[in-house]
């Protein structure tokens, strides 16, 4: 399907997980006040679907994806994964968070941190599997070298490299190209659209930059801010694959764009997010 | 990009590379000579030339106190200081991961104002005054360094990290040994490093009491007997181990933290 750029040498194609959220919401208590994150939210993630949250800052998109994940418990409503409630991290699942660097380990390689996620595989296994994953990536050469030795946008190169060796059937990310260059981020934007279409895995990308959703996703659920809930979901019917000068220019692109900043912007947030 | 190019621009000053090199051993010997100096003129009457206590150190290093005293005090103050370290780490780390840290911190507190000198002849009358009380002493006064830095570093340990383990699917075991025991290195080894020099107070006291022999006992002997340039030999004796003890933990610091060296290499 997708043309030329990269070429992919391993053929690990998965049915992508479903994803689905019915009713859930999130609060917590800090300093005596019950903060409300979440309103109400459903959402569904069909099978091999992309599909991008994007909301004000401080709207309660990270806290909602932690829901999802089954890293949080949500206080109520119900997140199933293939059908079956949450019970913990799915095996099947993967998670690219945004701080590279607060989630890769200086003391492994890089070879070392993406063979970390295999568990369950023997050490021969688990090092052909790193293997590929960095050749994915593109950074097969720099195996043997510590996270901190590269930059920024191949540290993430890393993490996404530690979430796909898995053979993830779902994978969540949240702003994961947020604290990289401009530069850096079309190309993680490419390889991440690049791996999803070779694999077929799910993925939900948590994102404040509207152009990224629209650009990635096949709909884009617009979040309002605290406590949040969906605005609309919008499909977003931009030929594939997509391309970072040519998708963007679009007239349509535009359009989509200008409706989601109103929606944003008009529906806005009860309360000014602290940024 | 590696290690070596960002050392090129980031260290800071270039000239008196070599004066800086020298200026700790001139130091030293400008002290020496100030010590000879005094000795010879006789400043005290119980404070011989550096060249004499010298002579002491040496004949202890080569005479029978090698086997006798020296070694047998080395061996129990690394012991003590290898069962306190590793003590240290691993119980730093279960209470500052299992957040049992309110529960024990108070009493851990009266343990550790216990001043070393005063539980020590205590200790040996309790037990028996023999190596293995010896070694629990410096074992006991050299854990406390490590175990508070391992605590408060595996409480510091970045969540993030343990998510990312959880997610990954590792079991509690797993995070502890593969997550928060790496993480919590830097700063226990910090510790273990004040442990290094407490070691050998600790065997010193510990050989302070009912103890035949020993350069604890060595130094306690000579001073009785107001032999005061033994008494300087089993000093100077003792700093000479000091200094080799310091050196053999940074080579061992190196190698098990090279990554952290390298990342503060980096970024300094």
């Amino acid at each position: 399907m997708k043309a030329g750029s990269v070429s992919f040498a391993v053929d690990g194609r998965v049915a992508g997980a479903t994803l689905s959220a019915t009713h859930v919401t999130k609060s917590f208590r800090s300093r005596g006040r019950t903060v409300h994150a979440i309103g109400d939210i459903s959402l569904e993630l069909a099978g091999g679907e992309f599909v991008s949250l994007v909301g004000p800052s401080g709207c309660g998109k990270t806290t909602l994806l932690r829901c999802l994940s089954g890293l949080v418990q949500p206080t109520s409503g119900q997140v199933t994964f293939d059908g079956r409630p949450l019970d913990g991290v799915p095996r099947s699942m993967s998670i690219v968070f945004q701080e590279y660097g607060r989630t890769l380990f200086p003391w492994l390689s890089v070879r070392r941190n993406v063979t970390f996620g295999l568990t369950g595989l023997s050490r021969a296994e688990a090092n052909e599997r790193a293997s590929q994953a960095l050749e994915l990536v593109g950074l097969a050469e720099f195996a043997d070298s510590h996270p901190w030795q590269l930059s920024g946008g191949m540290q993430q190169r890393v993490a996404i490299a530690r979430a796909v060796a898995t053979r993830p059937r779902c994978l969540l990310m949240d702003e994961p190209f947020a604290s990289v260059d401009a530069l850096s981020r079309e190309s993680l934007e490419e390889l991440t659209l690049g791996l999803a279409d070779q694999f077929g895995f799910s993925t939900l990308l948590v994102t404040h930059d509207i152009d990224e959703a629209i650009f990635m996703s096949d709909r884009v659920l617009v979040l309002s801010g605290r406590p949040s809930v969906i605005l609309e979901s919008i499909e977003i019917e931009l030929p594939k694959p997509r391309d970072e000068v040519e998708t963007r220019a679009l007239p349509r692109f535009i359009e989509y764009r200008r409706k989601i900043h109103a929606m944003i912007r008009g529906a806005g947030s009860p309360v000014e997010p602290a940024s | 990009m590696t290690v070596a190019d960002a050392d090129l621009g980031l260290r800071r000053g270039r000239g008196g590379r070599v004066g800086r090199r020298l200026a700790g051993p001139v130091a030293c010997v400008l002290v020496l000579i100030a010590w000879q100096i005094a000795g010879q003129a006789q400043v005290s009457l119980y404070l011989p030339p550096v060249s004499t206590a010298a002579e002491h150190a040496w004949a202890m290093l080569t005479g029978r106190e090698l086997g006798q005293d020296i070694l047998p005090s080395v061996g129990r103050a690394l012991a003590g200081l290898v069962i306190g370290c590793v003590g240290g780490l691993v119980i730093g780390v279960l209470v500052g991961y299992s957040r049992l840290h309110h529960w024990v911190r108070p009493a851990l507190e009266f343990l550790r104002s216990l001043p070393i000198v005063a539980i020590a002849p205590v200790a040996l009358i309790t037990f028996a005054p023999n190596s293995a009380t010896r070694i629990g002493l410096i074992a006991a006064a050299t854990f406390w360094p490590v175990f508070i830095n391992a605590e408060d570093g595996s409480r510091g340990i970045d969540p993030r990290w343990i998510e990312t383990a959880m997610a990954a699917g590792h079991s509690r075991a797993s995070i502890l040994l593969r997550v928060v025991v790496p993480g919590t290195l830097p700063m226990a080894l910090a510790g273990a490093r004040i442990s290094t020099s407490i070691s050998l107070l600790a065997m010193v006291v510990s050989e302070f009491f009912l103890a035949t022999s020993g350069l604890g006992y060595q130094l306690q002997y000579d001073a009785r007997n107001y032999d005061s340039a033994s008494m300087f030999g089993a000093i100077l004796v003792l700093g000479v181990i000091g200094i080799l003890m310091t050196a053999l933990f940074t080579v061992f610091e190196r190698r098990v933290l090279r990554w952290y060296v390298d990342q503060k290499g980096l970024m300094s």
